[in-house]
Parts: C-alpha cells; sequence; structure tokens
C-alpha cells in the first residue's frame, strides 16, 4: 500500500555559489507544475536525507510560481543542516518540502517600507523587493548589513543600483546605529529586520516605540527563522 | 437548472435535471495547485489522465487509502456562489480541488445512481467529505461552510473525452 504524502516533492533543478558560503538552491516540480503558492518572504521546511528537517526563507518573488529559491550559507559549527545542503545535496536530487508559512505583509495600506537585514538574513526581502517592485511601489529601503562581502550578489546588485539596497560593511564600519536607520514611527510606514540574535535584540530597543503591528521580525537560529 | 421534481422507482424523490460542466481540473501530485484545462480524458475504472488520483499513479494526498470512487470528483458551482454569499467567503473553482465543476446538477441526491458527464458515463459511489487539507493549501476557513455539500466520488463507467460547457444529465 503507498504511504501518506505528507510534502511537496521537488527537485533540485540548480545550486549556484552565491557568495561567501552561500549557495542558492532552486527547487521545482518534477514536471515543472505550478508550486503552492506562497507570501513573499515565506517559509519552507526541507526535508534531507537521514531524517533531517531545516527551515529557510525564500528569497524569489511569489508570482515565480513554478520554482521555490532557498539560500543557504555554511555553518560549520551548525546543526548540520547547511553543511548537508552543501556538501551532499545535487542538481537532480528529490527534497520533499513543506507548505509555504508565513512571511511578509505587505499591507496595502502601507506605502513605505524599510527594511534591516543581517547578512544571509536579506533572504525573505528579496522576495518582498521583488514583488513591491513589480507591483508599483518602488518606496522601499533595504539595510543590508554584512561583514565584508555581502550574501547574493547577483541578486542583490541590481537593487543596489537602483538605490533600494544599501551597503553596511561591518568590517570596516562596525554595526551602524539601527534607531538612525529606521527612524521615528512614520505614518503609512513598516518596518521589518531578519539577522542574528544581538541585531535583532538591537532592532527590537530601536524599535519600542512603532506600533507593533508595523513590525517584522525575524530572528535566524542557524538559518532557522523563529517567526515573532 | 431543476425544472422538474419525478419519483424514482426506489421511492426518493429525484429531481429531473439537466446541467453543464462549468470548469475542468486536474494536478499531478499532492498539495499542487489545481490546474485548469479545457477538456480532460476519462479512462474507464481508472481515473483521469495525468491526475493524482489515477489508478496507477497515487500521487493524491489519499492515495495511501485507495478508493474506486475517486476517481473522478465533481463540485457544485452554486456552493461557490452560496459560499460567497452566506460566508463572504471567494473560493474559486481551483481551490475546492474537485475535478469538475457543475452547474445544475443535485449532486447531493446521485449517490448510488448513473450519470451522463458528456460523453462520459459516472456513477456516484458516495458524497465527498470536507478535510483540513484543504483549508491547509488554501489558507481559508472552510471546513465547516462545506459540510454537506463537498462535492461528490465517482468511479468512470464508460470513459472519453469531457469538455466545459458539456451537457449532464441522468442516465435513466
Amino acid at each position: 500500500m503507498a504511504v501518506p504524502i505528507t510534502t511537496v516533492t521537488t527537485i533540485v533543478e540548480a545550486i549556484e555559489g552565491a557568495g561567501p558560503d552561500v549557495k542558492l538552491f532552486s527547487l521545482v516540480d518534477p514536471d515543472r507544475w505550478e508550486l503552492p503558492r506562497f507570501r513573499a518572504g515565506a517559509h519552507i521546511d526541507l526535508h534531507l536525507p537521514g531524517g533531517m528537517v531545516r527551515t529557510y526563507s525564500l528569497c524569489n518573488d511569489p508570482a515565480d510560481n513554478k520554482c521555490y529559491r532557498v539560500a543557504v550559507k555554511r555553518e560549520p559549527a551548525g546543526r548540520g543542516g547547511s553543511a548537508k545542503l552543501h556538501d551532499q545535496v545535487r542538481v537532480g536530487d528529490v527534497i520533499g518540502v513543506s507548505l509555504p508559512r508565513g512571511g511578509l505583509v505587505l499591507d496595502a495600506a502601507i506605502s513605505r517600507f524599510i527594511f534591516v537585514a543581517g547578512g544571509i538574513g536579506i533572504t525573505p526581502f528579496l522576495s518582498a523587493a521583488a514583488l513591491l517592485l513589480r507591483t508599483g511601489r518602488p518606496d522601499f529601503i533595504l539595510h543590508l548589513l554584512a561583514r565584508g562581502e555581502p550574501p547574493l550578489p547577483r541578486l542583490v546588485a541590481p537593487f543596489v543600483q537602483s538605490g533600494h539596497v544599501i551597503l553596511h560593511d561591518t568590517a570596516t564600519a562596525g554595526r551602524p546605529d539601527l534607531a538612525a536607520l529606521i527612524g521615528l514611527p512614520a505614518p503609512k510606514t513598516a518596518i521589518g529586520c531578519c539577522g542574528p540574535a544581538g541585531m535583532i535584540d538591537d532592532f527590537e530597543r530601536a524599535s519600542r516605540d512603532w506600533p507593533g503591528e508595523r513590525v517584522h521580525v525575524e530572528r535566524l537560529i542557524e538559518q532557522v527563522a523563529i517567526i515573532q | 437548472m431543476l425544472d422538474t421534481i419525478q419519483t424514482s422507482s426506489r421511492g426518493a424523490v429525484v429531481p429531473g435535471w439537466t446541467g453543464v460542466v462549468r470548469h475542468l481540473h486536474v494536478t499531478p501530485r499532492a498539495f499542487l495547485p489545481m490546474r485548469e484545462m479545457p477538456e480532460i480524458k476519462l479512462i474507464e475504472g481508472t481515473g483521469i489522465e495525468g491526475d493524482r488520483y489515477m489508478i496507477g499513479r497515487e500521487q493524491g494526498f489519499y492515495s495511501h487509502k485507495p478508493e474506486e470512487g475517486r476517481q473522478v470528483t465533481l463540485f457544485e458551482f452554486e456552493t461557490l456562489v452560496a459560499l460567497k454569499r452566506d460566508a463572504s467567503i471567494e473560493l474559486g473553482p481551483e481551490e475546492h480541488r474537485r475535478n469538475v465543476t457543475v452547474e445544475g446538477v443535485p449532486l447531493t441526491h446521485l449517490v448510488g445512481r448513473r450519470f451522463w458527464l458528456g460523453e462520459t458515463l459516472l456513477e456516484a459511489t458516495r458524497l465527498s467529505i470536507p478535510c483540513r487539507h484543504i483549508e491547509e493549501i488554501t489558507g481559508k476557513a472552510i471546513f465547516d461552510p462545506l459540510i454537506n455539500r463537498s462535492g461528490l466520488n465517482c468511479k468512470i463507467l464508460k470513459g472519453g473525452i469531457v469538455r466545459t460547457g458539456d451537457a449532464v444529465w441522468n442516465f435513466q
């Protein structure tokens, strides 16, 4: 008897290097059928060989409905998920994934967005940026804090060129003042942050005067995003 | 269209009716979106070509619970209208995850009966039951509103091509 199907079946269509210790995985249906819809920056669980399950943010435009794209930074001191993806997963491998969940609510009543990302934490905001530009809502800024070369340079470059992404090299200038980046609460403005715990703590302090419904925070724990 | 009322030989009240195929959908695997098709091919005793529940394919969410009547499933267009009218729920014909959306066909009266779907002949085996799986996929709270109107499971007695716009009518 067949066993219950509990995940979306995908195959790895492409794996590309995407900056220091980062690989970009493109997952598609075996017949290139449309995949279940997702919200900008939604999360999926990847069911890896050996029963390991890891959660990653989708970084592509939700309109790209035939592909799930996740960027994975190799964490040598992590719990093994990123190492397995980097070292063992190959193009053509089959990976079961969960239905997408969560993601950014880009409310139509909001006209301006300020995002702050730490390193690989840029992934959900790349998805949001693509959606915002495609839907004619170009009033957003994404501050990318990275030590040295930023992740996903090919995907980030067009946004740097258009002025939507501002790079902050923390190796040379230290971490910028997050309160200065997001400013004071402003009407029709929402803010978001995704990055390591220390950065999120700073962001939460800096944003405590903002209305909670206009603040989106994701905390990276070995790339396991915890939605708050 | 419910145009007359007849009494069947079994004593049950059976409306006389003719209906129409409004939408056709298939998907090859569990969880994937349903794709609208201008026509589908029904294979006798097996299922719909390319659909996840075709016998021998077994790629559906419930394929581990084999069922003859899952060869093709139908849903009432009127239910989509009622959901919007009564519960303010917009549910598209691609979201209920049945294969054939029909209008003017009293599905709940057809269990145990045979009827024509275009050039194909179906036998209804049971009413479909709403499931949380649909809520999980659509993100819409439709379990309760779909109780008793979640469609009809059928087996295929005579195969063929079904197209949107085809007529649906009683076998007898």
